[in-house]
């Protein structure tokens, strides 16, 4: 699914809208500990977290991460918008804590995957 | 093979990372291959951050083609007591700043390990500098059909800790 439709789905807050072709994430990841978003982190990882620093960004940058979700409403400084802008780094803000939110984010993508034609 | 170095301050959480991305621009450029590049920079921007929490002050330096990698970080700081111990997953001496941005799970050290070919850490309390050596290649692995008994198979990740 598409990080912009996701947000939509979930009721998230866009931020940064990320690259014009809108990439589409197959991999969720959700936590607080930097080694192992690192780990985890991909083109096509969406990273779940209530991290919301410079950092979290840099994490972004360096493992080509296509987007974040920020959990409970959080509201980063202006300065990690703008370096999210600058990046292309999709940000959105889920008002939701972190479980609830990575339960949105399963069944929006679980009920993408029940209509998707099956391929011939 | 390029050469390049970074200077890096201790305790700029907003600057970390910086020499990290340098490096990956400067593999992109020299075409090296995308599985090279993630491991690197995992293992990069660990060592990295490993300065900033740690120490006062330190360098990046790297010598960089497009098969291999080798990344020589050196700091001026307290130093590690126990390399050991250090390595061991879970152990960390971060401050609470450090771990309210996310950092200090003792995770660093290991994942520099599982990225690289090769680590070297040396450190020496009260000489006020540490070092740490990685590299990273992108040779592709030997074929099991036709290895002999006596063909070399390139290691994961070998480790030799110098204390």
């Amino acid at each position: 699914m598409k990080l912009p439709e996701l947000a939509a789905k979930i009721g998230a807050t866009v931020l940064s809208p990320g690259k014009s072709d809108a990439t589409e994430v197959t991999h969720i990841y959700a936590g607080d500990r930097v080694s192992d978003l690192l780990n985890q982190a991909s083109e096509k990882t969406l990273l779940v977290s209530n991290l919301a620093s410079v950092q979290m960004l840099r994490v972004a940058e360096l493992m080509d991460v296509p987007g974040i979700c920020f959990v409970e409403n959080i509201r980063p400084e202006a300065e990690i918008v703008d370096l999210a802008k600058a990046n292309r780094t999709f940000v959105m803000v889920s008002p939701a804590g972190v479980y609830e939110t990575c339960g949105l984010i399963y069944h929006a993508l679980a009920a993408e995957q029940a209509v998707r034609p099956i391929p011939p | 093979m390029d050469f390049v170095s970074y200077a890096i301050e201790g305790n700029d959480f907003k600057a970390a990372g910086a020499a990290s991305r340098a490096i990956k621009e400067h593999l992109k450029r020299i075409g090296a291959d995308a599985d090279a590049i993630r491991r690197t920079m995992i293992a990069a921007y660990e060592a990295e951050m490993n300065v900033v929490i740690h120490a006062d002050r330190g360098r990046l330096e790297a010598s960089l083609s497009d098969r291999a990698v080798n990344v020589n970080v050196i700091d001026e700081g307290p130093g590690i007591p126990d390399i050991r111990r250090a390595m061991k997953e879970g152990f960390s001496t971060a401050t609470s700043e450090a771990r309210a941005l996310g950092f200090g799970a003792g995770m660093g050290l290991p994942n520099i390990q599982r990225n690289s070919d090769r680590l070297r850490v040396s450190s020496r309390v009260g000489e006020a500098r540490a070092s740490a050596s990685l590299s990273c290649s992108s040779r592709p692995p030997l074929p099991t059909s036709s290895s002999s008994p006596s063909t070399p198979r390139p290691s994961a990740a070998s480790t030799a800790i110098v204390a």
